[in-house]
């Protein structure tokens, strides 16, 4: 990948930051979770890792990218309308105006989105249902799912490692955003996810600690991934930092849910160049 | 379907053995289980290896497995015991398959008071009232062998999510020699005067028993309602038929097929009289004999003549 292209990339990730904070600005959403891990998903959709369609969405040898953590909506939301899988009028509609196209959490009626998510601790089990019958069709496609690393107390989530690791579902990729934070504290504080690296691998999974916010190597770590020569499901342990982008709210465990007071607001333009 | 199914067999090995003359011809067709027996399922899984997955106990697991499979095109069942495939996973129901509208068919067996003595962990009492809450979802309550085996061959072509509430003792035989609509959803067993017994599942064969009984005293018609959910309305049309209907269940009376109609009955302005013959809340959460646990909730067959002959 030449440098020009890495550059736009980066770019890119900065104009959909600006994009994410008019949105929740204008209509409120999840800004703090979505801006842990924008590098993620555009490292995804930009870097060249994801196989997709936009004018098809349902095109049988697209990789799958299942958002688990549904409630970065406005970063998925954003992200589609910018590749044009729906129209643009769409985004302008974002829930709280009233017209209820995009809602609150991902939903599988938006074109793009794989499966309704806001609930967590889904994802990775219908990521496991989704790997092992590609598998079973010889369909060559990936299976990439992002979960938040709150999302990692649901015991659901392992009882989707147990299955994946048996059934050697080798063409899953699961990405857990690791920005230590759920929705009121820090996870330290309430909970023992530390360590997923080793929890997952005690599961019989490929993971690995990686940085979320280096897009360049982000990309190549994912690109890797997708040739998977084990027999393994890998996992990527993802440290990001909620909030990313804007210093004021980064590693602050309120702004989950906490909208931006009007000083805020402008503050926040000015810090994302936003005239 | 050439193979003919005996009715003399467990519903699970009706649908299962059903299942497998689908399966051999459709390599799409999967079977999943929590780990869960039966007689059928040995010879299924030894002929169709690779259509069949013991999950392990992780029912949640189970429906999401099965959604994503399903939207990549496969076409899965999952067999469970009814209570645990139910109540832990209402939200995979609702989220995964309903929202989605992923047609995975849930097949569970134990319904009502059938896994007796095993307790409340193993009774399916409330699943009738807990799935009706799901917005597309079919719900079928089969009397009998026969019917489960039309259910099945219903489902594979199917493309609305689902859900089969089996016993798990073997029913008598109702439809062996009877013509099975199950579009309509129900059929009248027995027509009656002013009074009519509207039951589900294995119990249609008591109200069958309870109207011989009771015919030298009164001309009571006998309903077996099988699908729940939708309810096909012209149901509404044979209620008005009668003054007093008993509805008869092994289910809570809360949710159940007493409380859907009631609420149809209401809503359409109706004048017929409905009685619910069900369990009661302060009877749950019990251990004993079936029987036992009938008589405790006045659904046996003594409390049953009882209730219509003080209610006529």
């Amino acid at each position: 990948m030449s440098k020009l292209h890495l550059k736009k990339i980066i770019k890119k990730s900065f104009t959909l930051r600006q994009k994410i904070l008019n949105i929740v600005i204008e209509n409120g959403g999840h800004l703090a979770t979505s801006f842990s891990c924008l590098d993620i998903v555009v490292s995804l959709y930009y870097g060249g890792v994801l196989k997709f369609r936009y004018y098809n969405p349902k095109w049988s040898l697209r990789d799958r990218f299942i958002l688990s953590k549904g409630h970065a909506e406005t970063l998925l939301y954003s992200v589609l309308d910018d590749l044009k899988y729906f129209p643009k009028s769409w985004l302008s509609n974002h829930y709280r105006s009233g017209k209820y196209i995009l809602g609150g959490h991902t939903d599988s009626k938006i074109p793009g989105v794989e499966f309704t998510a806001g609930a967590l601790g889904h994802g990775l089990n219908l990521a496991c249902g989704t790997a092992l019958a590609l598998k079973r069709r010889k369909n060559t496609s990936r299976v990439f799912v992002l979960m938040s690393d709150g999302e990692c107390t649901e015991g659901t989530v392992w009882e989707a490692a147990i299955f994946a690791s048996k059934h050697k579902l080798n063409n899953l990729i699961a990405i857990v955003d690791h920005n230590k934070m759920s929705a009121t504290d820090f996870t330290k504080n309430f909970t023992n996810i530390n360590y997923l690296e080793k929890k997952f691998s005690s599961f019989g999974w490929k993971s690995q600690v990686i940085d979320g916010h280096d897009i360049p190597s982000l990309i190549k770590i994912f690109k890797k991934a997708k040739k998977n020569i084990s027999n393994k499901p890998i996992i990527f342990i993802v440290n990001t930092v909620k909030g990313k982008g804007l210093k004021f709210i980064e590693n602050d465990p309120t702004r989950h849910t906490k909208g931006l007071d009007e000083a805020e607001k402008e503050k926040a333009k000015k810090l994302l160049k936003i005239i | 379907m050439k193979k003919k199914i005996n009715s003399k067999i467990f519903q699970r090995d009706a649908f299962i053995d059903t299942l497998y003359q689908y399966a051999k011809k459709d390599k799409k067709i999967i079977l999943i289980s929590n780990d869960q027996g039966a007689i059928a399922l040995d010879n299924y899984k030894k002929k169709l290896p690779d259509q069949f997955i013991n999950a392990g106990i992780s029912e949640q697991n189970i429906v999401g497995i099965a959604a994503g499979m399903q939207k990549e095109g496969f076409n899965c069942f999952i067999y469970s015991i009814a209570s645990f495939i139910i109540n832990r996973t209402i939200e995979q129901i609702k989220i995964d398959l309903c929202n989605s509208k992923i047609p995975v068919k849930i097949f569970g067996v134990g319904c009502g008071y059938s896994y007796a003595v095993d307790g409340p962990t193993h009774h399916a009492t409330e699943d009738i009232g807990l799935l009706n809450l799901m917005p597309g979802l079919e719900i079928y309550s089969p009397s009998d062998s026969t019917i489960v085996k039309n259910i099945v061959s219903y489902s594979v072509k199917s493309r609305k999510p689902s859900y089969v509430r089996m016993d798990r003792e073997l029913c008598e035989p109702i439809y062996t020699n009877k013509k099975i609509n199950l579009l309509n959803g129900f059929t009248e067993l027995k027509k009656g005067k002013d009074c009519c017994i509207i039951a589900t599942g294995k119990i249609v064969s008591k109200a069958l028993s309870v109207t011989k009984k009771l015919s030298k005293y009164k001309n009571i018609g006998v309903i077996d309602l099988f699908k729940l959910k939708p309810l096909n309305p012209n149901l509404l049309k044979k209620l008005k038929n009668y003054k007093t209907i008993f509805t008869l269940e092994e289910h809570n009376e809360v949710g159940g097929i007493g409380s859907i109609l009631s609420n149809h009955i209401i809503e359409n302005n109706l004048n017929t009289k409905l009685l619910k013959i069900a369990l009661k809340e302060n009877t749950l959460l019990g251990y004993g004999s079936r029987d036992l646990l009938q008589k405790k909730n006045n659904i046996d067959e003594e409390s049953i003549i009882k209730i219509i002959r003080k209610n006529k």
